[in-house]
């Protein structure tokens, strides 16, 4: 009985831990009517919203307005700038009716906001607690503090930045600036408008996963969270992973030429489906000869991991091969974690 | 009354506590009885000289003068020792007194001593100890108020600041003057990789920031902050650990360069959102 008390007093004590540490998003108000508002606005129109509370939601359209909608608000203002009244909108500021109480550079209050907006927009959005979703717009500026982002349909350029939440980032086109502290980034089906886009992804402890990417320049680096790359090789590619403590793991496709130059910890290993063509770096003596139908390939260089560990402490190993006619160039590096290359 | 008196009634009757009638027998029966009456003049012969020799005794009031002595004498010991200086000696002397009084009570102290002793000794080296971790703290105070850019996502070029060594690792390379004196001398203090310094100053510039706000974080963004500056933490003190052993490997310091570069953009972005909540009160 005496211990059931405890136990029931120590649970109580996790709950109230688990309630404080909670990602703490708004109360909701209960809805009142939804207010709209909407004004004509240029195809290439820069909009801007920035909420203290409260998801923002943007939908690219094929009209040349700009809409907003909430029910947290008894009242919205499309502020323009820039044109004349006869003339488009060519710059946007969404604000609420609690914005002249506020100070000139403060944000909105506790607000869920939605908006269509050209699909040829320039949408900056900021929000503290609370997700960001975006579909179809041609530029994105997202930047929340505790909240995910899921962008979808990009077209031109996006960056993305969370503290405590995770980036989603899907069937989109242009470059991509893509960064989350804790939490995980999330690419598929991505490739570049232009020539020269680029994707770049980095997290301190969170996950990173890309699939199905087109880019010819891929970068990613994690501190402390696994690398996951799959899909097939973009012609001529260049591919750039970096962890200090996590694993990175590539799973490609039966046919793909790449060149592999890998830099990691003498006490890690890589293990390769791939029979690569060694440039610099060896098989270990006990895997001399590789074995065609050996279903992986374990690859070091010099003295066996232990006898390292025990000699001289921290060392890398330095391994160049290439698989193939080495199409695509991936310059991997980890510290402390494995390299795994997958057949899929 | 015939028969002699026995000494019972003998003594009564000296004393005095016979009843009247009991009194005119025993004397009547006195005066024809010469044992009973020599018996009775010896008891009354006893009894003045048992009351000569109490008589200083007797005289004086009660409380005795003894006691009086003593009992001023315990009040004077407790009252503030307004004369100590000029009574050491006596001071001294009942010290030891306190000592000699039995073997028991000397051994008592002794060990209440010693214990005392123990205390102190670990108390000051906890004191210490507690100085030097705090070094860090102590010196990103030193100027809460001085606002930082932000960097890009590439440092060149960090942006100095006198605030100084917020990595525990580098801290103890500047550690209090009392530890340094008396550190062994074959212990290597930890040195500052080259090209290091620029990161430690941008690193401590931007906790400054952070800290200079002086309301509490919001849990959230607390436990983000804490849980990611622990991983990014470990990852620095792996990858300097390594460059140590490995000084001319300038692989393994692309990894630690590295590390300090996410710690820089980490609480870069931390910063921003202090100066967003900021704003937004």
């Amino acid at each position: 009985m005496k211990y059931s008390k405890v136990l029931i007093m120590l649970l109580l004590v996790v709950c109230w831990a688990g309630a404080l540490a909670r990602p703490d998003k708004r109360d909701k108000k209960p809805a009142g009517p939804q207010i709209e508002r909407i004004v004509a606005a240029d195809p290439n129109v820069s909009i801007s919203v920035c909420v203290a509370s409260g998801d923002i939601r943007v939908h690219g359209w094929d009209r040349n307005q700009v809409r907003a909608r909430s029910s947290d608000t008894p009242e919205i203002e499309l502020r323009r700038s820039g044109a004349r009244d006869s003339e488009l909108a060519k710059e946007i500021v969404v604000l609420t009716s609690d914005y002249e109480r506020r100070q000139p550079a403060s944000c909105l209050a506790d607000v869920d906001i939605e908006l269509d907006v050209p699909r040829g927009a320039s949408v900056k959005v900021q929000t503290r607690d609370g997700d960001i979703h975006m579909t179809d717009v041609a530029t994105v500026q997202a930047k929340t503090m505790n909240g995910d982002i899921n962008l979808e349909g990009m077209k031109r350029a996006t960056e993305a930045d969370t503290i405590g939440g995770d980036v989603s980032f899907r069937n989109s086109t242009g470059s991509a600036k893509l960064h989350s502290v804790g939490g995980s980034i999330a690419v598929s089906g991505v490739g570049p408008g232009v020539s020269g886009d680029t994707l770049e992804t980095a997290t301190v402890g969170g996950e990173i996963t890309i699939d199905k990417s087109d880019y010819v320049k891929v970068d990613a680096g994690s501190i402390g969270g696994d690398l996951n790359i799959s899909g097939p090789l973009a012609h001529s590619a260049r591919y750039e992973f970096n962890t200090i403590s996590g694993d990175i793991h590539l799973f490609l496709p039966a046919d793909s030429s790449f060149r592999l130059d890998v830099k990691f910890s003498r006490n890690s290993e890589l293990v390769t489906d791939f029979p690569l063509k060694l440039t610099t770096g060896t098989y270990p003596s006990t895997a001399s000869a590789l074995k065609p139908h050996s279903p992986h390939n374990k690859i070091s260089m010099g003295p066996e991991p232990d006898d390292l560990a025990k000699a001289a402490g921290y060392g890398l190993q330095h391994i160049s091969g290439v698989y193939g006619t080495g199409d695509a160039m991936f310059t991997i590096s980890s510290f402390s974690g494995a390299v795994y290359l997958r057949k899929k | 009354m015939k028969e002699c008196l026995d000494e019972g009634m003998l003594q009564a009757y000296t004393d005095g506590e016979l009843s009247a009638e009991l009194a005119e027998k025993a004397a009547s029966h006195l005066t024809s009885c010469v044992s009973c009456a020599e018996a009775s003049r010896e008891m009354q012969n006893e009894m003045i000289l048992l009351a000569a020799a109490l008589a200083p005794e007797f005289a004086v009031n009660v409380p005795t003068e003894r006691l009086r002595n003593r009992i001023e004498g315990a009040i004077a010991e407790l009252q503030p020792s307004s004369v100590d200086a000029s009574s050491g000696h006596s001071w001294l002397q009942r010290f030891s007194d306190l000592f000699a009084r039995s073997p028991q009570r000397a051994f008592g102290y002794a060990a209440v001593a010693v214990v005392l002793l123990v205390f102190v000794t670990v108390g000051v080296i906890y004191l210490k100890r507690g100085t030097a971790s705090r070094g860090p703290e102590i010196a990103n105070r030193q100027d809460p108020s001085k606002s930082v850019t932000p960097l890009p996502s590439s440092i060149s070029a960090p942006v100095p600041s006198p605030v100084e060594k917020p990595e525990p690792a580098i801290i103890a390379a500047n550690p209090p003057k009392k530890l340094l004196q008396r550190r062994p001398k074959d212990e290597r203090a930890p040195v500052v990789i080259p090209g290091e310094q620029d990161y430690l100053k941008t690193i401590a510039a931007l906790d400054a920031t952070i800290k200079s706000d002086v309301r509490e974080m919001r849990p959230a963004l607390q436990v983000e902050y804490e849980q990611n500056l622990a991983v990014v933490n470990q990852a620095i003190a792996n990858t300097r650990g390594a460059v140590q052993n490995n000084p001319h490997d300038p692989d393994t310091a692309k990894f630690m360069f590295s590390a300090y570069q996410s710690k820089v953009d980490f609480l870069t972005q931390v910063a921003d959102a202090r100066l967003f909540n900021a704003q937004r009160k």
